[in-house]
């Protein structure tokens, strides 16, 4: 097991070089001049050479990439070309916000995800399980930023509950978990529901319900326990997503997070602060995605055998 | 059960069908005219209400302050969102209004600019200015007292270095092109040294990017373990408390203020980046005070009694460049029967809603300098199809117009596509990122056309014109590369006389409408919306907002 984890470990490292080696690439190849989108449309020439030779921007693109990987080995992630801070400072005090919404949007979409897919699963055609399956349909279909604008307006505008920008209060981040939560509430319920139906299904639980085992057993030690693999895999995945996806939650509802951060970056063509910040957000959602695969060997003891070996 | 589910759904489907119908809405155009339905002419707020000129269809300019309602009397904190984060804190590093506008709260200029009229220049840190040599230079006569917030006073040193810091930095390149250098002369007194005399040159030293900053404090910063970027020390009535990143800059009332004690005590600058999030923050008094707000968001705003809307002409209009020296275009009758294609009201009805004016030449209305009289040759297809005949295209041309991938742009290209078929000249849309755009068009010369939008520095006409037309224009906008008119751009530049400039920048507008190097079309209004509370709210197309007038 120990031995899995390494390699998991080890393997990130050339991964997450070839990724940052992808994304220097493209924001260095790509037309635009970070020069030019700091100083403005009125930028003389002189203006935008001494910039660039302030910026380093008048260095080969490889020999660029090459110091700023090096320095990424001894802790120096680059220097923002828009606000001349550390990136690695920018970063830091950007990414608690959009872990507060990703890991709130998340715990939400999972516990209430996997509980309303189990009381589907289980009283599967019931009057309970059709609304269910209708309001997954609604949040799968309904963008978040709309949900996001819609509970602003009723919430905010109207009933005055709550702020409408986020600021210091945990009231803030309510209407953000909300609708950054949504479609994967629905997907998490869909994919519950269906596991769940498949293990109920199955000829081990009809033995366990045959010798009089009761309900609250099948349901959670007989059936769950089989059913959670697919869903453990599914929030891994969202998680990702979220860490990755929280850029228009973060416009709607002015939060100051990653994903804002990026937004501006890349259209200030802030290489560094760009490749450091989507590397960090690869880096998180694989160490999620390992952390997820470690937690079947808990929930099942065969995954945990195939580690062993492997 | 299921029957009635389905039901139900398809219910659903139709009812969202049946919604997505056309609605009417009330345009005008900007030039006082109607495009044919009706029009509402809007108020410039409601308790909060000023004085004001109905310029153009429906939109309004502010000339005076605003009253405050007295909703709020007594308030002393103010939440201002702006549509993007402030670069730096130090004043001459970045040249855009989401930076200088909270700087200038912390560092001020010599000068400054009256509120409500951008051509009243008033002293703030000198007693008094003078010119000498024949305008060769200007001479500043420092106020005594003034206290930096660290408590340290500032000196002559302090003006020298501060402005000589501004001569160098890249962002004031275009602006202090003129600058030499400046020195001091005694402990009161510092020139400026210019390489000719320049009229606008008031109005370039009351910029906030020539801010005056305290020597030692700036030299010695890095020693000192300080960034300059993200602290800040200057002689204006706020001083910098706190910057989280991304959300918001924290000020507060400077208590030794030589301007005497502010309303406004307490100054956040809240960065929400979506419009309408910031304009629904605005209506719930989340914010006071919000700047950069799309046109679709600014019609409701104004509708709205607690909100007062301070509305004056933008800064810069929108243009569409032709290349002249290759291409299709490169044919002057080309050109020609482009511009005489072009219908420029419905340019501004189709592309920006109304919300804005035509422009007769390539600067925007308010300027010294505006040709306010002057008639350009567009609108008449039949002479556009006469001039590409004679220019031997009876069966029509083709080209290509840039734009960027910005609603401003998006939809005024379009319709600048569809005017142009109509004449014959079928042009090729290729929308593309600003900084494409940027490279291809500016640096490049890659293009056919383009639509795009350029912006004065200072009120004169002269920070545009000299940038499009003249031979050694140093940014590069000149992209018709026009050589011709240098010497009247000179004599209008160093001129002192109203008339004498008056009419040079005539001439230079009627050899543009001969030659067809550029096709000024329209320009947008610029707004600031605050509550209706807050009183001395001016309209600023500059972004040069001294919230220490301001007061509940």
């Amino acid at each position: 097991m120990h031995k899995y984890i390494i390699k998991r470990l080890l393997m990130l490292i050339p991964v997450l070089i070839a990724i940052s080696f992808i994304l220097y690439a493209i924001m260095t190849l790509t037309p635009g001049d970070p020069a030019r989108m700091i100083l403005g449309d009125a930028a003389t020439e002189e203006g935008i050479a001494a910039l660039h030779k302030e910026l380093g921007l008048d260095e080969p693109f490889l020999t660029r990439y090459f110091k700023w990987l090096l320095g990424v080995f001894q802790g120096d992630f680059g220097t923002s070309y828009r606000t001349r801070t550390p990136v690695f400072d920018e970063i830091l005090s950007r990414l608690p916000y959009t872990c507060v919404v990703a890991f709130g949007a998340i715990s939400i979409s999972a516990v209430f995800g996997i509980v309303l897919g189990i009381l589907s699963a289980v009283k599967q055609y019931s009057a309970g399980d059709n609304i269910t399956l209708v309001a997954t349909l609604l949040l799968t279909s309904m963008p978040d930023f709309w949900i996001g604008l819609i509970l602003i307006i009723v919430f905010s505008v109207n009933l005055g509950l709550l702020p409408s920008i986020t600021g210091d209060s945990i009231s803030s981040y309510i209407m953000p978990w909300i609708s950054a939560s949504a479609g994967y509430l629905a997907s998490t319920i869909r994919t519950t529901r269906s596991t769940m139906l498949d293990t109920i299904h199955a000829d081990y639980v009809r033995t366990a319900k045959a010798k009089g085992a009761p309900p609250v057993d099948i349901v959670f030690r007989q059936s769950l326990r089989n059913a959670l693999l697919p869903v453990i895999t599914l929030i891994g995945i969202n998680m990702g997503w979220q860490l990755g996806g929280t850029i228009i939650i973060e416009q709607v509802f002015a939060i100051p997070g990653l994903g804002s951060l990026l937004l501006t970056s890349i259209r200030m063509k802030d290489t560094s602060v760009v490749v450091a910040s989507v590397t960090l957000v690869c880096l998180l959602a694989s160490l999620i995605n390992l952390l997820a695969d470690i937690l079947y060997a808990y929930v099942d003891p065969r995954v945990k055998a195939q580690y062993s070996k492997g | 059960m299921k029957k009635a589910i389905s039901i139900i759904l398809s219910l659903s489907m139709m009812l969202s069908l049946a919604a997505c119908g056309s609605k009417t809405e009330t345009v005008s155009n900007g030039t006082g005219g109607s495009s044919g339905s009706s029009e509402t002419a809007q108020e410039a707020g409601s308790s909060g209400t000023s004085e004001s000129t109905e310029v153009g269809g429906n939109v309004v300019i502010n000339e005076s302050g605003s009253v405050g309602d007295g909703s709020m009397a007594g308030r002393e904190d103010l939440t201002f969102a702006m549509a993007s984060e402030t670069g730096s804190l130090d004043p001459g590093a970045y040249n855009n209004n989401w930076s200088f506008g909270v700087t200038m709260q912390i560092y001020e200029s010599l000068l400054r600019e009256a509120p409500g009229d951008r051509q009243e220049i008033e002293p703030v840190l000198c007693e008094n200015y003078e010119f000498l040599d024949d305008g060769l230079t200007l001479r500043f006569h420092l106020k005594d007292g003034i206290k930096f917030h660290d408590g340290s006073i500032m000196t002559a040193d302090d003006v020298e270095y501060s402005l000589n810091k501004a001569i160098g930095m890249p962002a004031n390149s275009a602006l202090s092109s003129m600058m030499i250098d400046a020195v001091k002369v005694d402990d009161s007194t510092v020139d400026l040294h210019l390489e000719y005399s320049f009229e606008p040159i008031l109005n370039i030293i009351a910029f906030p990017t020539f801010g005056i900053v305290n020597k030692n404090w700036y030299e010695n910063a890095e020693a000192e373990g300080r960034n300059i970027n993200t602290e800040a020390n200057g002689t204006g009535p706020y001083k910098f408390v706190s910057w989280t990143r991304g959300d918001s800059i924290v000020l507060e009332a400077f208590e030794d203020w030589h301007g005497g004690e502010v309303s406004i005590k307490d100054l956040t600058y809240k960065f929400l980046t979506d419009s309408t999030s910031a304009s629904i923050a605005l209506e719930n008094g989340d914010v006071q005070a919000l700047l950069g707000v799309s046109s679709a968001d600014l019609k409701r705003l104004r509708e709205i009694p607690e909100i007062f809307c301070a509305t004056t002409y933008s800064s810069g209009m929108y243009y569409v460049g032709l290349n002249c020296e290759e291409g299709p275009f490169a044919d002057i009758k080309v050109r020609q029967a482009m511009q005489y294609a072009l219908n420029a009201d419905e340019v501004l009805v189709g592309g920006m809603d109304g919300q804005g004016w035509t422009v007769t030449c390539a600067a925007p209305r308010g300027v010294f300098g505006y040709q306010e009289d002057f008639v350009p040759s567009r609108n008449n297809i039949e002479k556009a199809k006469e001039l590409l005949e004679e220019a031997g295209y009876s069966d029509g041309v083709k080209a290509s117009i840039k734009c960027a991938a910005f609603d401003e742009y998006l939809m005024s290209t379009q319709i600048i596509q569809e005017q142009a078929r109509q004449a014959g000249i079928e042009l090729e849309f290729e929308q593309m990122e600003e900084t494409s755009l940027i490279t291809d068009v500016f640096e490049n010369h890659d293009f056919d056309s383009f639509y795009y939008w350029a912006g004065c520095a200072y009120p004169d006409i002269d920070s545009l014109y000299w940038r499009l037309y003249h031979s050694d224009s140093i940014s590069k906008d000149n992209t018709a590369g026009v050589t011709e008119l240098d010497d009247k751009l000179y004599q209008a530049r160093t001129s002192h006389d109203d008339e004498e400039r008056y009419e040079l920048y005539r001439e230079i507008t009627a050899a543009n409408d001969e030659n067809v190097w550029y096709i000024p079309l329209i320009m947008s209004t610029y707004t600031v919306c605050v509550r209706s509370s807050l009183s001395n709210v001016y309209a600023n197309n500059a972004g040069l907002y001294h919230i220490s007038d301001w007061t509940y």
